[in-house]
C-alpha cells in the first residue's frame, strides 16, 4: 500500500455526500501558546464525528472554536470553518450570534452547570425559542414544553416550572438537550456529554441522542475521551493527540485495523480487552508549550524510532484508503486492534 | 517536664519560622505597601520628635493672619496666626497618642476574650460572641459619640469610646484564629501534657492568631485616625487650642469663605494617613495569605 | 423558606436585649452623678434630687432595667434632660430628613458602583478598569467630611453652582429640597460608592466566568440579554448583602456629614445630644439607630432567598 501524502485539508470523501461542516487547519493560541495545531476534518450529513482524545488533546477547544467560542485569552490563528458557504473563523459576531442555536448547536459535559440556577428552566428553554424562530412568549413556552416531552421528560409542562437544582444529572441533560434541538439545527456538537453522568443514564442519553439524530437527520460532532462510546456512536472517527489531529478514519478502520500506535494503545487501555491486559499508556501527555518537535507522540510510543523526532513537523498521510494518519512508521507497522 | 523537651526542638517553631520568612519576602515585594510602611515612618518620627522639630503649634504670629505658604510658614498660616506646619506636626503626636489608646482598649480587651472564647467554646462562646454581635449592631459613630457623651469631651475620653466600638471586631479575629488553633494537633498534644488553658493560650494559640490579629491592627489604625479626624472636626474629640487634624479642617471650614486653602493641608494628610494604613493592611494581609496558602 | 424566615426573625430577639440593655447601662457608666449632669451646671440640690426621683436613679439596677424594658415596649424613650421634649418626637422628627439624605446617598452609591463596577467587570484588566478599581481604592480611604468639605470648596464656595450648607423640606418645593441634598448626598456615598464599586466588579467577573454564561452564549443568546438579564440577577444576590451592610455606615457618616452641612437630621441629633451630655437622649438615640441597622439586616437576609432560588427549599 502506498502512502500519499494527502494535503492537509483535502476531504475523506468525494462524491455525493454533502459536508455540511468541514474544518480545515484549524489552529488556536492561548496567550501566544499553541493549542490547537492544524486540525481539519469534516462533518457529513447525517452521519456522527468522533474526536477522540485525552484532556490536553485540545478536543474540547476545537469544538468550541467552531462556533468562535474560544474562551477569554484564546484566538484562532488560522484555519477556517466552512458551514453554509460561509466561513465561520471570519463571520462577525452578529452573524455568529444567528448560527448559535439555530444550525449549529452545542451540548455540555456538566449540564447541570451550564444552565442558569437562577432561571425557571421552561424560561431557558423558551428563550432559545423565541431568539431564534421569533416566537413570542406562549408560543415559545408550548414550543419549549414540546420539546422538554419529547425528550422523554415526564409530566413536562409541570417541569417547565423547576428550577435546574431540581433536576437530576442526567435531566438536565435532556433538558440541554431540548434547548439544543428547539430551533431545529443541523449540526450538534456534544462536548463529553455523558462523562459526568452515571453509567446506567449514560446508555440511556447515548440512546436519546441516536435516537434523535435519525429522526432529525442530524449531523453530529461527538466529542469524548471514552473509546467505548465513540465506538457505539460514531460514524468516523478523529482521534487528537497534543493539538495534532493524529488518525482519521471510518470507525470500523479505526478500531479494526489502525494506523496509528496512539490510537493502538488507546485502544488496549480499554478495560473490555480481557482480563489482565489493563495497559496504561505510559509517561504523560505533553501540555501545550511542551510539544517536543517531531512526533510528539513519540516519548511514548512501544514503536519510535530516532527518526519519528527528526522532522520538524510529521505531516498527515493517507496511510490506507480514506484512512489518515500523522505517524512516520504507519506504512511499516501492522497493528491489531480491537474487535 | 515535656515542657523543657518541647522547648529545645519544637517543630512548629521551625515551620513558624521559615513561615515568617515567607511572609516578609512577600511583603517586601509589594512596593506600595512598602511606602506606605515608610509614610508610617515618618508620621511616628515626627510625632515622637515634634518638641525637638522646632514646631510651634500655638505661637501666634501677629504679623500673617491667614497667610498662604511663605519661607518663614512652609504650609501658611491660619486665621490666629498659628503656623499651620508645626500644627500638623503637632497633629501627628495627638494621633499617635489616639492610636495607642484606642487601639490598647480595643486590642487589650478584644484579644484575650477572643482568644479564650474561641478555645473554650460552649455556651460561653455563644455568650460571649452574641454580647459581641449587639455591640456591632450600633453604627460605629454614632455609639462613640453616645460614649463620649456619657464620659464628656476629651481626647481619651473619645478614644475610650471608639476602642469600645472597635474590640467586637479584635474580639472576632481572635476567636476565628482560636477557633481554628483548637482544632490543631499541637494543641492537642499541649493539653495531653497538662499544660494550663492560660500556658496554652499564650504559647501556642496567640501564635497562630498574630497575622490576622496584625492585619486587623493595621486596618484599625486607619479608621482610628479617621475616627479622631471626625470626632475632632466635631469638637468632641481634643480640647482647643490644642492641634489635632479634625480641629484643623473644622477651623479650615470656617473661614472657607475667606480662604479655600486651609482645609487643605489638613485634610490631605488625613487622606494620606488613612490611605496608607488600608494599603498597609492590604499589603499585610497579601503576604500572610501566600504564606499560609503555601504551607501545605 | 418559611421555617427558615421565621427562624431568622426569632434569632434576632437574645441581640436586642442585649442591645436595649447597652443602652440602658450606658446611664449607669456615667461618671459621676447621672442626675447632676442632667440637671446641668445651673442645677440646684432640689433639681438633682427631683430628677433622681424622676427617673428612679434610687432604685436597684435589675429594676430600673425592668422599667425600661416597659417603658421601651410602649414606645416611651423618655424625656430630653435638655428641652424637656419627649425623646420619641424629637427623633421621629429628625428621621425623615435624614432618611431623605440617605436616600439620595444611597441612590448615588447604587448608581456610581453600577455603572462602575459592571463596567470594569466587561473591561477586566484594560485601563478602564485600573482606573475604576484606583479610584474606588482611593474614595474607600476618604472620610466623608473631607469628602464633603471639598466638594463644598470647590462647588459652593468657587463654582457657586449649590447651595454650601442647610436643608430644604419637601414642601417648599422639590428641586430646593434635592439641590440642598446633593451635596451632602454625594460625600456620603462616596466610601459606600467604593466599597460596592469593588464588589459590584468582582460579583460580576464572577458570574461572567461561570459555564451558563457561556452556554447561554453559545445558544447565540445577544449580549444584552446574557448581561444585562442574567449576569444581573445572578451577581445581584452577593451585590445585596454588602448594600444592606451600608446603612450602618451611612449613619454612622451622617453624623458628621450632617453637621458640616447643618443638616437637622438624626444625625445632628445625636451630635447635639453629645455635646449636651443630655442622657436620655443619647439612650434613645443610640438604641434607635442599632435597632433600625438591625432591621436593616433581618431584611437583607430575609430578601436573599428571593434572589436565589437555590435558598429557597
Amino acid at each position: 500500500m502506498l502512502a500519499r501524502t494527502a494535503g492537509e485539508g483535502a476531504p475523506l470523501l468525494q462524491g455525493s455526500d454533502e459536508a455540511l461542516l468541514r474544518v480545515e487547519g484549524l489552529t488556536v493560541d492561548f496567550g501566544g501558546v499553541r493549542v490547537v495545531d492544524d486540525v481539519s476534518f469534516e462533518l457529513m450529513r447525517g452521519r456522527t464525528l468522533g474526536l477522540v482524545g485525552e484532556s490536553g488533546s485540545g478536543k474540547s477547544v476545537t469544538a468550541r472554536a467552531i462556533l468562535g467560542l474560544v474562551a477569554t485569552g484564546g484566538r484562532i490563528a488560522a484555519g477556517s470553518v466552512h458551514f453554509q458557504n460561509r466561513d465561520l473563523v471570519r463571520a462577525t459576531r452578529h452573524e455568529l450570534r444567528e448560527i448559535r442555536g439555530r444550525d449549529i448547536a452545542m451540548i455540555f459535559q456538566e449540564p447541570r452547570r451550564a444552565l442558569d440556577p437562577s432561571f425557571k428552566i421552561g424560561t431557558q428553554i423558551a428563550a432559545v425559542a423565541r431568539r431564534h424562530l421569533g416566537l413570542g412568549k406562549a408560543q415559545a413556552w408550548k414550543h419549549a414544553t414540546q420539546l422538554l416531552s419529547e425528550m422523554r421528560i415526564p409530566q413536562a409542562a409541570l417541569r417547565m416550572h423547576d428550577y435546574p437544582h431540581q433536576f437530576s444529572g442526567g435531566m438536565c441533560q435532556r433538558v440541554m438537550l431540548a434547548m439544543a434541538l428547539v430551533a431545529s439545527p443541523k449540526v450538534l456538537i456534544a462536548d463529553e456529554p455523558t462523562t459526568a453522568l452515571d453509567v446506567s443514564v449514560q446508555a440511556r442519553i447515548l440512546e436519546l441522542i441516536r435516537e434523535i439524530q435519525v429522526e432529525r437527520d442530524l449531523s453530529v460532532l461527538f466529542i469524548s475521551h471514552d473509546l467505548g462510546v465513540i465506538a457505539e456512536m460514531c460514524d468516523e472517527v478523529a482521534v487528537m493527540y497534543a493539538g495534532h489531529l493524529v488518525e482519521r478514519a471510518a470507525v470500523e478502520s479505526i478500531f479494526g485495523h489502525p494506523r496509528h500506535p496512539y490510537t493502538q494503545a488507546l485502544l488496549d487501555s480499554l478495560p473490555q480487552r480481557g482480563v489482565g491486559r489493563f495497559h496504561q499508556i505510559r509517561g504523560t501527555i505533553p501540555m501545550p508549550g511542551e510539544w517536543p518537535s517531531g512526533c510528539r507522540f513519540a516519548p511514548r510510543c512501544d514503536f519510535a524510532e530516532p527518526r519519528c523526532s527528526a522532522p520538524e513537523r510529521v505531516a498527515l498521510v493517507e496511510a490506507a484508503d480514506r484512512h489518515l494518519a500523522r505517524c512516520v512508521r504507519t506504512a511499516e507497522l501492522d497493528l491489531e486492534g480491537v474487535e | 517536664m515535656s515542657e523543657a523537651t518541647v522547648d529545645v526542638f519544637d517543630p512548629r517553631r521551625v515551620k513558624r519560622l521559615a513561615g515568617r520568612h515567607r511572609v516578609w519576602s512577600t511583603f517586601a515585594g509589594n512596593k506600595v505597601a512598602l511606602v506606605a510602611l515608610g509614610v508610617y515612618g515618618v508620621f511616628v518620627f515626627l510625632a515622637i520628635f515634634a518638641p525637638w522639630l522646632g514646631a510651634h503649634p500655638n505661637d501666634v504670629d501677629a504679623s500673617a493672619f491667614l497667610k498662604g505658604p511663605s519661607a518663614d510658614h512652609l504650609l501658611g498660616t491660619d486665621q490666629l496666626g498659628r503656623d499651620v506646619l508645626s500644627r500638623l506636626i503637632a497633629g501627628c503626636r495627638v494621633d499617635l497618642v489616639a492610636v495607642l489608646e484606642a487601639l490598647g482598649i480595643a486590642a487589650g480587651i478584644g484579644i484575650p476574650v477572643g482568644l479564650f472564647s474561641g478555645y473554650v467554646g460552649g455556651w460561653v462562646d455563644v455568650a460571649v460572641a452574641r454580647v459581641a454581635d449587639a455591640v456591632l449592631a450600633f453604627p460605629s459613630l454614632i455609639l462613640a459619640i453616645g460614649i463620649v457623651g456619657i464620659l464628656g469631651p476629651g481626647l481619651t475620653q473619645a478614644m475610650v469610646a471608639v476602642g469600645v466600638v472597635l474590640t467586637p471586631r479584635f474580639f472576632r479575629v481572635a476567636r476565628s484564629c482560636a477557633l481554628a488553633a483548637a482544632r490543631e494537633g499541637f494543641v492537642e498534644a499541649a493539653i495531653a501534657d497538662g499544660c494550663t488553658t492560660r500556658r496554652i493560650l499564650f504559647r501556642y494559640v496567640l501564635p497562630e492568631a498574630s497575622g490576622p490579629v496584625l492585619v486587623q491592627t493595621t486596618y484599625s489604625i486607619g479608621y482610628v485616625i479617621a475616627a479622631e479626624a471626625s470626632l475632632g472636626f466635631l469638637g468632641l474629640g481634643v480640647r482647643p487650642p490644642q492641634a489635632s487634624w479634625g480641629s484643623m479642617i473644622a477651623q479650615g471650614f470656617a473661614v472657607v469663605r475667606q480662604s479655600s486653602y486651609l482645609v487643605i493641608p489638613p485634610s490631605l494628610v488625613v487622606i494620606v494617613a488613612v490611605s496608607a494604613a488600608f494599603l498597609l493592611g492590604d499589603g499585610l494581609r497579601d503576604a500572610i495569605h501566600s504564606s499560609t496558602s503555601r504551607r501545605q | 423558606m418559611l421555617r427558615a424566615s421565621v427562624r431568622r426573625i426569632v434569632s434576632i430577639v437574645p441581640t436586642l436585649v442585649l442591645v436595649v440593655f447597652m443602652s440602658f447601662i450606658l446611664q449607669a457608666a456615667t461618671p459621676g452623678d447621672a442626675a447632676r449632669i442632667i440637671a446641668g451646671p445651673l442645677g440646684s440640690e432640689t433639681e438633682i434630687a427631683r430628677i433622681r426621683d424622676e427617673l428612679d436613679l434610687n432604685k436597684p439596677l435589675v429594676v430600673q432595667f425592668g422599667d425600661y424594658i416597659w417603658r421601651i415596649v410602649h414606645g416611651n424613650l423618655g424625656v430630653s434632660a435638655l428641652t424637656g421634649i419627649r425623646v420619641t418626637k424629637t427623633i421621629f422628627d429628625a428621621i425623615p430628613v435624614t432618611m431623605s439624605l440617605v436616600l439620595v446617598a444611597l441612590s448615588f452609591a447604587l448608581i456610581l458602583a453600577l455603572t462602575g463596577g459592571v463596567l470594569a467587570a466587561l473591561r477586566r484588566n484594560t485601563w478602564v478598569d485600573r482606573v475604576i478599581t484606583g479610584t474606588a481604592a482611593v474614595g474607600l480611604a476618604v472620610p466623608a467630611f473631607i469628602t464633603g468639605v471639598l466638594l463644598v470648596l470647590v462647588v459652593a464656595v468657587q463654582l457657586r453652582w449649590l447651595p454650601a450648607t442647610g436643608y430644604a423640606y419637601l414642601s417648599d418645593g422639590f428641586w430646593p429640597w434635592l439641590s440642598h441634598l446633593i451635596l451632602p448626598g454625594l460625600a456620603l456615598s462616596l466610601v459606600s460608592a467604593s466599597e460596592l464599586t469593588r464588589f459590584v466588579r468582582s460579583s460580576f467577573v464572577d458570574t461572567l466566568d461561570r459555564d451558563y454564561i457561556r452556554a447561554a452564549e453559545a445558544y447565540g443568546l445577544s449580549a444584552l440579554t446574557v448581561v444585562g438579564g442574567r449576569a444581573a440577577k445572578n451577581a445581584a444576590a452577593p451585590v445585596l448583602t454588602v448594600f444592606g451592610l451600608q446603612v450602618g455606615r451611612l449613619l454612622s457618616s451622617a453624623v458628621v456629614v450632617e453637621g458640616l452641612f447643618s443638616i437637622p437630621g438624626f444625625g445632628t441629633l445625636a451630635f447635639q445630644s453629645a455635646i449636651n451630655r443630655d442622657i436620655p437622649l443619647i439612650q434613645g438615640v443610640v438604641l434607635v439607630a442599632a435597632g433600625f441597622v438591625m432591621l436593616m439586616n433581618l431584611l437583607t437576609d430575609l430578601l436573599y432567598p428571593v434572589l436565589n432560588p437555590r435558598l429557597r427549599d
